[in-house]
């Protein structure tokens, strides 16, 4: 299936730093929580196809590179 | 003879970035399951190869019903620091029909919901960026 790549349609200020649900071919917002599991528990009750995203701000630029060490 | 390698293309993904600009970024969607039970979060992860492991948003391991009480505790750091805790996780990638299961780092407030980084998806995947063209590609090894 072909996917929409072009998210600046569709994402606005009000999903930044949330969960959103995306519809499979990513071509709209089908809810947005800053909780995964309250999205989840909600959004599959309509729907379970959809990929979930969690929204950057759009005034950060990336830059996030980590290693991690154990206790 | 060379074994010819099969690529899965992909379009990078576009954001809205600082100054309304426009924000590449190599992002795919992986699902994620816990063995043994039938739940899965179907989610987007970026690849990232910065990073050392693969590190998901510890909300996606409460969706799958993981406590972290009985993980092991990890520290990440680099540009920023947070805490996480480690579980071994099914991972597939639904375009490649693979699967594999691998230690995640399940972090606490990351920015976005996950990175692929070099330990377990670059050991197993072949990536290609073309950045030129914002085309990606990915092959398994």
């Amino acid at each position: 299936m072909r996917v929409n790549a072009n998210l600046t349609k569709i994402l606005k200020k009000i999903h930044e730093e949330k969960w959103v649900a995306l519809s499979k071919d990513r071509t709209k917002v089908l809810d947005f929580d800053k909780n995964l599991v309250k999205l989840s528990n909600r959004v599959e009750k309509r729907n379970t196809d959809l990929v979930y995203m969690k929204v950057l701000r759009s005034d950060t630029e990336y830059c996030f590179s980590l290693s991690w060490q154990s206790d | 003879m060379a074994k010819r390698l099969k690529w899965q293309e992909y379009d990078y993904t576009i954001q809205v970035g600082p100054g309304n600009s426009w924000v590449y970024r190599p992002i795919i969607e992986i699902r994620v399951s816990q063995k043994g039970t039938p739940r899965q979060v179907p989610v987007l992860a970026m690849i990232d190869s910065g990073t050392d492991g693969t590190v998901l948003d510890a909300n996606i391991a409460e969706r799958l019903g993981i406590d972290p009480a009985h993980c092991r505790k990890v520290k990440l750091g680099g540009i920023g620091s947070v805490e996480g805790f480690l579980s071994t996780v099914h991972l597939s990638l639904p375009d490649l029909k693979i699967g594999m299961d691998i230690p995640i780092v399940f972090a606490h407030n990351l920015p976005m919901e996950g990175l692929l980084g070099q330990r377990h998806f670059f050991q197993r995947f072949k990536v290609r960026f073309e950045k030129d063209i914002n085309k990606f590609y990915l092959s398994a090894v």
